[in-house]
């Protein structure tokens, strides 16, 4: 620990200049018209192969100038970091602020053993703030040093409230809690479809794609054209049935195989009051959550999760709303493919004395549908109805097709949306053909809203919203007196409740 | 009126910021105006029977919007409590939000320009809820809006926190 500003180590440049090409792609209007720009101006590939290395070359530039400008100094208590080319940040990154504090190790460092620390802060003007390049005895230390003072300023507060939670006693030793297989990720990968962005990319790719096409079905000696001009409806049909299908399948192998890369190899430990999930086949990641930082519990279900009889759970704290997107999926844990008893036996982990499956649930009035009706089915019938108006075969069909379909969509809404309590916890439901609920403990709502139209009133109806400092939870035309009942529970006990809610 | 969170005994705003969102609905009406008169004076000649005709479709639009501002302002209440502040808003839409001073992050007293003009201020409370969540009275004499920081600061439910 000296008190002098220290530079990372030389290897820490690859790391910035990851991360800066990640940054890049992840705008994906980025990439998208430097594709766009590619395709048309129809550079050669030597022209583009330039252009490529020039901006290699940048990239390595900007990492270099941005590593020299990078330096730290570790005081009792708090980081001081300064950072920026143009702007010259310092950040004070107290131990207390820090919520967060991941380990990762990308796949180049894994040759010298070095690793990546990253730390985010909660609070207004929050910051994540890596130090890329320290040996891993190095970040454990570090972790450490940030653990143990943490620890101590929070031990009367944490005595209290292991007492008050009566669950779990902290043992010794970190507890592993959940694996996850190949299987259940590849499940996951398949439930959740996380290659649709590159279906942007990939349309001016595919419009170039046409004539090399051609050229290829004509040397094999068909005549397209005539066979188009010529096939039956339900040839055409068929081969587009066959496209479509190609197309997903496709999309689903990138999906599984991103899926496999993140969250190959999951295991959850319990350690002192914190979470940690390890995950990932190339890149090592780690993520780790306070037990008391937990905000919302979220039992997630997608309609092919449904099919399966699989659910992810994620521990959600703060969302801290200046990261990035992708940095703030680090911050909750996410649990893949896991099982209904799975979530019950996490949940009971987390809140001793909540059972998920004896909360009871009401549902949400029959007003939604009509509301849902009024305002969205009806006008986009009649948007329907009008711009089919001059299609003689599809006249009638169309409109009947689009109320249907929404009212069916609509319809399915309803039937999820709903709000239980079970002891000191509340649970929102939601979901379309799969299931969502958010489970929290009552005194750790930030805030209580109640609205209610004139019309509702009359019906003795009002929508329920409590602000969570993870997310705002919001339930439509419940009974008035229930939503009045859960509002002043969470109320009640947020303010007699002697715990933090952090 | 909701019926819960007892709203008997909440206040009402000044009567100063019935003015106060009254002028920003004017001034806001005159910008769009005004910007309306360039656009019809540059893209056809300036010629007074299309001005006042657009005067004419404005006025109205205008009347409508200040007695909307008026009625709003007036409906807007705040009640303070030992443990909680609780703000309603809303004519058509009415709402109740009720901030628990135990998940209070900080306050601030912010002054606009035509606040302070008028002697007001907006008292607002935030949680870790969000930007979107802050809890804003305006409407406040800037001795009330003081007064109000004190009392919450000073309060039971901030100091059993600590």
């Amino acid at each position: 620990m000296s008190s002098e500003w220290q530079r990372l180590s030389p290897v820490a440049v690859i790391y910035f200049a990851v991360r800066g090409l990640m940054h890049l792609l992840n705008t994906y209007a980025v990439v998208i018209a430097a594709v766009i720009a590619a395709s048309q101006f129809g550079f050669s590939a030597q022209q583009i192969a330039v252009y490529v290395v020039l901006a290699v070359v940048l990239l390595l530039l900007g990492s270099l100038l941005y590593y020299l400008n990078f330096a730290y100094i570790q005081e009792p208590g708090r980081f001081l970091i300064r950072h920026g080319i143009f702007s010259k940040n310092r950040t004070e990154l107290p131990f207390g602020k820090i919520q967060n504090v991941s380990v990762k190790q990308p796949f180049y460092y894994r040759p010298f053993n070095l690793v990546v620390l990253s730390m985010d802060s909660a609070g207004s003007s929050s910051r994540e703030v890596a130090l890329a390049a320290l040996s891993r005895e190095k970040a454990e230390l570090i972790q450490g040093t940030i653990a143990q003072f943490n620890e101590r300023q929070e031990e009367g507060a944490a005595q209290a409230q292991t007492a008050c939670e009566g669950g779990v006693a902290d043992a010794p030793e970190p507890s592993l809690l959940l694996t996850r297989s190949t299987f259940d990720v590849v499940l996951h990968g398949l439930a959740h479809n996380r290659a649709w962005f590159l279906l942007a990319v990939a349309t001016p790719l595919l419009a170039q794609m046409d004539r090399p096409l051609q050229q290829m079905v004509e040397a094999l000696g068909l005549d397209a054209s005539d066979f188009l001009a010529h096939a039956s409806m339900l040839v055409l049909a068929g081969l587009a049935l066959l496209c479509v299908l190609g197309f997903v399948f496709l999309m689903s192998l990138l999906s599984v195989a991103g899926a496999v890369l993140a969250l190959a190899d999951l295991k959850l430990y319990y350690d002192r009051g914190t979470y940690k999930r390890t995950s990932g086949l190339l890149n090592r990641y780690e993520t780790q959550v306070k037990k008391s930082r937990v905000q919302t519990l979220r039992y997630q279900q997608s309609w092919l999760d449904l099919v399966a009889k699989r659910l992810n759970m994620v521990l959600e704290p703060f969302a801290v709303a200046t990261v990035a997107e992708n940095q703030n999926m680090m911050q909750k844990i996410l649990l893949p493919s896991i099982s209904h008893s799975q979530f019950c036996d996490l949940a009971r982990h987390l809140y001793a004395d909540f059972d998920f499956n004896s909360v009871n649930f009401s549902g949400v009035s029959r007003l939604y549908l009509l509301r849902a009706m009024v305002f969205l089915v009806l006008p986009a019938t009649l948007a329907a109805a009008v711009l089919a108006a001059h299609s003689d075969s599809w006249r009638f069909l169309t409109p009947v097709v689009v109320a249907i379909t929404l009212a069916g969509a609509m319809i399915l809404r309803w039937r999820r949306l709903g709000v239980g309590t079970g002891g000191r916890y509340v649970v929102v439901r939601r979901g379309f053909i799969g299931r969502e609920y958010f489970c929290f403990a009552a005194h750790k709502a930030q805030q209580v809203k109640i609205r209610q139209s004139l019309f509702l009133q009359r019906r003795g109806l009002a929508t329920l919203e409590i602000v969570l400092a993870s997310r705002t939870l919001t339930v439509p035309l419940i009974d008035q007196a229930h939503a009045l009942r859960i509002a002043e529970q969470c109320l009640r006990a947020s303010e007699l409740s002697k715990r933090s809610w952090m | 009126m909701i019926n819960c969170f007892s709203e008997g005994d909440a206040q009402a705003l000044a009567p100063r910021y019935t003015w106060l969102c009254c002028i920003q609905v004017a001034l806001l009406c005159l910008v769009i105006g005004v910007a309306a008169i360039v656009v019809d004076a540059v893209s056809t000649e300036l010629d007074l029977h299309s001005v006042a005709g657009l005067l004419w479709l404005l006025a109205p639009i205008l009347l409508l919007l200040l007695v909307f501002a008026a009625v709003s302002a007036r409906a807007k209440r705040y009640s303070l409590s030992e443990h909680h502040m609780s703000f309603y808003s809303g004519v058509l839409f009415q709402q109740v939000a009720v901030q628990p001073f135990t998940r209070l992050q900080h306050i601030e007293i912010t002054r606009g320009p035509l606040e302070r003009a008028l002697g007001l201020a907006t008292l607002k409370l935030f949680s870790a809820g969000g930007a979107q969540h802050t809890l804003a009275i305006p409407g406040l004499p800037m001795a009330d809006a003081e007064q109000l920081r004190g009392a919450i600061l000073g309060s039971k439910g901030l100091t059993d926190e600590q």
